[in-house]
C-alpha cells in the first residue's frame, strides 16, 4: 500500500497520471513509512514541488521537514557534483574523454529543475581501451578499487565496469558499457558514443548521452537491475518520454541496432503501469503491443532478477559473446584471473582452478 | 551544513561596497534551490551553506549582475520595505559572498 501511494508520488504532475496522494492515503500508510518510501525511492524533490503545487495535501509540519530533508540532500549532492568536476578534470588531463551518466546528468538535462533528482553516487562512461589510463588516474588521485580487475583484457573488452572509492568515502563508478550480460555485449559501443549532449556545471562544459542514449540507459537500469527498480528511475524514464527533445527515428534504430526492444519495451510497460499513466504516447502504444521472441522474453527476466554471483554473471556474458575468438579470451581471463583479484577474495589460484573445472564440468551454471 | 545566511542576520566586518559596485553571480559555484532557499556550494568552499529568505531572493536578483543600489532596489519592491532599509544591510551580505567565493565583485561603474 505504502508503495502504491509513493508511485502516486512519484507520478506527480506527469500528464495522465491517474492517481493523486489523498489525506486519506497519507493517513492510511502513516507519514513516517510514506517519509521513509519517499526517500528511499529519490523522491523528495517531486513531493515537495507536488505539495507546492497544491497536488500532494501535506501538513505544515510534514512539509517542513520534507523541506529540510530535502535541503540537507542537496547539500550532499553539491558535494558529490563538485567531486565529479574533479574527476572530470582529473581525467580529461589525463587524455581520457568521459561521459556524465544517470545522476547529475539526468538532473540537470530531463527535469524542470535539477532539485527534483536526488543521486548518491557518480557514473562515468570511458572507453575500453581508456579504463587503465582511468584508472591511473584516479588512483594517483587516491581513489581505491576494492574489487581489482579479473584480468586488464576484461576491463578493456567485456566487463561492464568497476567501482572506485574516493578519499572521503564516495563512489565513482566507471562504466565500459551501460548494461552486464547479453544486453551490454550488444550495445554498439561506437553509436553510444558518437553523440552527446552537454550541461554547464559551475562554469565547465560536461559532455551527457545523447537524449536517446539517456533513454536507453534509463530502460536498461530500470528493467536489468536485479530486483524493481527505484521509482525515481521510473520517472525519468516518464520524463523523457513524454517532455525530452529525443528523436524517434534515431530512438528506434537505436533499439534496434542494439537489439535491446524488449528491455526497452519492457521498461517503457513498467513505467506506464506503476505511476498509472493514462495518456498514450506513440513509445507507450508501441510498447504495449510489441510481443518479443519468448527466449528474449526469457533473457529480460533472467537479468531483472539478478545474474547472480560475480562469476556466475561473467560466464552468462562469455555465452552471449557472438565471436567464438572473443568467448575464449573471456573464458580464460575468467579461468584465470591475475593474482590480485583472487587474493582480494580470499582464494589461491589452485583452488580457483579447481573451481573452475567443476563449474565448467556442470556446464558453467 | 554550514552557517545559514540571509540579509537580515549577515554582517559583514568590512561594512560592505558602495551603491555603485556591480556584483554577479561567481561562475565557479554550484547551487540548488530548495524549498528553505538557495544551497551553495562555491568550488574552493570547505562545504555548502544555506541563503534563506531575502538572501535567496538576492541570489535570484543576481541572475543578472546588479549594482548594489539596483538589486537593494528590487529587494525592497519584493519585499515591500523602503529601499534605505535594504540598501543598509545588501551591502554587506554582498561582500560576505564575494568573500565565500558565491559572487563576484564586479568593480565600480556600469
Amino acid at each position: 500500500m505504502v508503495t502504491r501511494v509513493a508511485a502516486a508520488v512519484a507520478a506527480t504532475g506527469l500528464p495522465g497520471a491517474v492517481n493523486r496522494v489523498t489525506e486519506a492515503d497519507i493517513a492510511r500508510v502513516t507519514w513516517p513509512a510514506l517519509r521513509h518510501v519517499v526517500r528511499a525511492h529519490g523522491l523528495l524533490g517531486i513531493l515537495l514541488a507536488g505539495c507546492d503545487a497544491g497536488l500532494i495535501p501535506l501538513t505544515d509540519e510534514q512539509r517542513e521537514e520534507v523541506a529540510h530533508s530535502h535541503t540537507e540532500s542537496m547539500a550532499r549532492i553539491l558535494l558529490l557534483e563538485r567531486l565529479l568536476l574533479d574527476v572530470v578534470h582529473l581525467l580529461r588531463d589525463a587524455d581520457v574523454p568521459v561521459r556524465v551518466l544517470k545522476g547529475s546528468a539526468v538532473a540537470h538535462l530531463d527535469y524542470p529543475t535539477p532539485s527534483m533528482r536526488p543521486f548518491s553516487d557518480i557514473d562515468l562512461l570511458v572507453r575500453g581501451d581508456d579504463f587503465e589510463k582511468a584508472e591511473d588516474a584516479l588512483r594517483s588521485a587516491g581513489f581505491v578499487r576494492p574489487q581489482p580487475p579479473v584480468r586488464r583484457l576484461v576491463d578493456r573488452r567485456f566487463s561492464k565496469g568497476a567501482t572506485f572509492v574516493a578519499p572521503d568515502g564516495s563512489e565513482v563508478d566507471l562504466h565500459r558499457t551501460l548494461a552486464t550480460g547479453p544486453f551490454g555485449v550488444r550495445i554498439r559501443l561506437d553509436e553510444l558514443w558518437a553523440s552527446w549532449d552537454k550541461y554547464d556545471l559551475a562554469g565547465s562544459t560536461l559532455e551527457a548521452l545523447s537524449a536517446e542514449g539517456r533513454i536507453l540507459h534509463t530502460a536498461y537500469h530500470a528493467m536489468l537491475g536485479g530486483g524493481p527498480p527505484r521509482l525515481i528511475v521510473l520517472r525519468d524514464l516518464a520524463e523523457m518520454l513524454l517532455y525530452g527533445e529525443y528523436d524517434d527515428d534515431t530512438l528506434r534504430e537505436m533499439c534496434r541496432s542494439w537489439r535491446a526492444e524488449s528491455v526497452f519495451a519492457a521498461a517503457v510497460r513498467e513505467t506506464w503501469q506503476v505511476l498509472d499513466l493514462a495518456d498514450v504516447t506513440a513509445v507507450s502504444a508501441w510498447a504495449e503491443h510489441y510481443h518479443p521472441a519468448p527466449d528474449e522474453d526469457r533473457l529480460v527476466e533472467q537479468q531483472r532478477r539478478g545474474l547472480g554471483s560475480y562469476a556466475a554473471a561473467s560466464w552468462v556474458t562469455v555465452r552471449s559473446l557472438p565471436r567464438w575468438r572473443d568467448r575464449v579470451a573471456l573464458a580464460t581471463a575468467l579461468a584465470v584471473p591475475s593474482r590480485e583479484f583472487l587474493e582480494s577474495r580470499g582464494t589461491g589460484v589452485t583452488e580457483h582452478i579447481v573451481r573452475g573445472l567443476r563449474r565448467a564440468l556442470r556446464g558453467g551454471s | 551544513m554550514g552557517v545559514p545566511v540571509s540579509t537580515h542576520a549577515t554582517h559583514s566586518a568590512r561594512g560592505g561596497a558602495d551603491g555603485d559596485h556591480r556584483f554577479g553571480r561567481a561562475r565557479d559555484v554550484l547551487w540548488r534551490y530548495t524549498a528553505e532557499g538557495v544551497v551553495l556550494l562555491p568550488l574552493k568552499a570547505s562545504e555548502p551553506f544555506v541563503l534563506e529568505g531575502a538572501g535567496a531572493a538576492l541570489w535570484e536578483v543576481l541572475r543578472e549582475p546588479q549594482t548594489v543600489q539596483a538589486a537593494a532596489k528590487r529587494l525592497s519592491q519584493r519585499f515591500s520595505v523602503p529601499p534605505e532599509e535594504v540598501l543598509s544591510t545588501v551591502p554587506a551580505v554582498l561582500t560576505e559572498l564575494a568573500d565565500r567565493g558565491a559572487v563576484t565583485d564586479l568593480g565600480g561603474g556600469t
